[in-house]
């Protein structure tokens, strides 16, 4: 089976880089993310994870995979979870229907009224106060971001 | 079909052997834990009420919960991670050390995988301080960061080794959820009885004084170590707490007390073999008792 890269051996990415992506298009302090460091693993994969030792460990991952830099940054569903209620900026706001084929790993066609404000882009995707995942909004359509593992059919809303 | 000789052991040590064994033909009931890293308490108790779902809370953690639904797993909670789907006996080793998780700077989950409990630990400590999650076997690592990524955890190190290997380093607490015979748990997996032998209690037990040794070692003085099993073996239980009060005279063992929650102290005699006194301190989690799994835990100060 492939191993994860050790990301013990990997330097930090920039992460004022990643920082200002965030605060620019998120609207999310840097403030967010002083109790943790950021890690880079391999093909572009981004950490955040504790101030840690990882001297004469075998390690398998460190913290949360919050985002992908491959020439852009790409922000993960982990990171719009848990950090969804800080998020003031690029949020679509889906109806039900929506909601659950997003959540269902479909794309979606949100309204004018849902898309509101956001650019196109990578954008938090809610259903009323609930931080749902990232998706990709283009001309219109959201692209859904959702990992394959974390789609599921929720009958209960 | 419970073997004879598993009646024999168990029956000689159980309080009321025909409510024990009557037990372990039923099904436990479904439980989750709310995610403090996601989730208020509150919330999920009225997004469930209004899904007609009927709830019922227990006195020993305010975050566990008893459904009767069987679809816990279609909810919208679950999905965002806002609920955790966890055997109550689970829950219980984290709760021992409740007061100090917030505080604690650095602990060591031994045996991780799945995460059910390294989820709780970072949820006790409010995503701070560092839990190095490990596990040996590098085929359940991908479930342990699956279940830490959908919990929003950001303060474990996942490593995969062999614990007996792991560094010098010094933990506020180690948990050491060891690997055994499973007994506790053939309430839902039938298999357990249908293929239970001796041979495995005998085979584990060895395994696991290497497992609490090591895991005392890397207790920091003044830190705790919590030893728990999902089985009745005695000779996985109270023999190898023994074993370490042999082997490691500056470990004590602690009374472990939860409200609400009925426990039976560890036996001291079992078979010819006698128990260092102390061993009584630890909880037995018998079954019929609440309703759960059977477990056994002890909480050991450096």
């Amino acid at each position: 089976m492939r191993r994860q890269k050790d990301v013990s051996k990997s330097q930090s990415p920039r992460p004022g880089e990643i920082m200002d992506y965030l605060n620019t298009r998120f609207g999310l302090e840097p403030e967010l993310f002083s109790e943790y460091t950021f890690y880079l693993g391999s093909k572009g994969r981004v950490f955040l994870g504790p101030r840690a030792s990882m001297n004469n460990l075998r390690i398998a991952t460190v913290g949360l995979l919050v985002a992908r830099v491959n020439g852009a940054i790409k922000p993960t569903t982990n990171l719009l979870q848990i950090f969804g209620n800080q998020v003031k900026s690029n949020v679509v706001t889906l109806e039900k229907k929506n909601a659950l084929a997003f959540i269902k790993g479909s794309d979606v066609v949100p309204s004018t009224e849902e898309i509101g404000l956001a650019t196109d882009g990578y954008v938090l995707l809610r259903y009323l106060h609930f931080s749902l995942g990232c998706g990709l909004l283009r001309d219109g359509k959201i692209k859904n971001m959702l990992p394959k593992a974390k789609r599921l059919e929720v009958k209960f809303f | 079909m419970i073997p004879e000789r598993f009646r024999e052991r168990y029956g000689a040590i159980v309080d009321d052997p025909a409510a024990f064994f009557a037990c372990l033909t039923t099904f436990p009931p479904k439980s989750f834990r709310v995610n403090g890293l996601k989730a208020r308490r509150e919330n999920v108790v009225e997004r469930f009420g209004q899904y007609g779902m009927g709830l019922r809370s227990v006195p020993w953690y305010e975050d566990a919960f008893i459904s009767d639904s069987l679809e816990i797993g279609s909810t919208l909670e679950h999905f965002l991670g806002h609920i955790y789907i966890q055997e109550l006996t689970s829950m219980l080793p984290p709760l021992l050390v409740r007061d100090r998780l917030p505080n604690a700077r650095l602990v060591l989950d031994g045996c991780a995988a799945p995460g059910s409990k390294t989820s709780e630990i970072a949820a006790l400590m409010g995503n701070r301080g560092a839990i190095y999650a490990n596990d040996p076997d590098y085929s359940r690592i991908r479930a342990l960061k699956f279940n830490l990524e959908k919990t929003g955890v950001l303060n474990t190190v996942i490593t995969n080794m062999d614990l007996r290997n792991y560094p010098n380093m010094r933990f506020n607490v180690v948990f050491i959820d060891a690997p055994c015979s499973s007994e506790g748990i053939c309430r839902k997996n039938d298999s357990i009885l249908s293929s239970w032998s001796e041979h495995f209690i005998h085979r584990h037990s060895k395994l696991q004084k290497q497992l609490i040794t090591k895991g005392f070692d890397l207790v920091a003085p003044g830190g705790v170590l919590v030893y728990s099993t999902c089985t009745y073996a005695p000779e996985e239980n109270e023999e190898v707490l023994d074993w370490l009060l042999s082997n490691r005279e500056e470990a004590k063992i602690e009374y472990i007390s939860l409200s609400g929650f009925k426990t039976s102290p560890g036996i001291t005699c079992w078979g010819d073999r006698e128990f260092a006194p102390a061993v009584a301190r630890a909880a037995r989690i018998w079954p019929h008792h609440n309703d759960t799994d059977g477990f056994f835990m002890a909480k050991v100060v450096k």
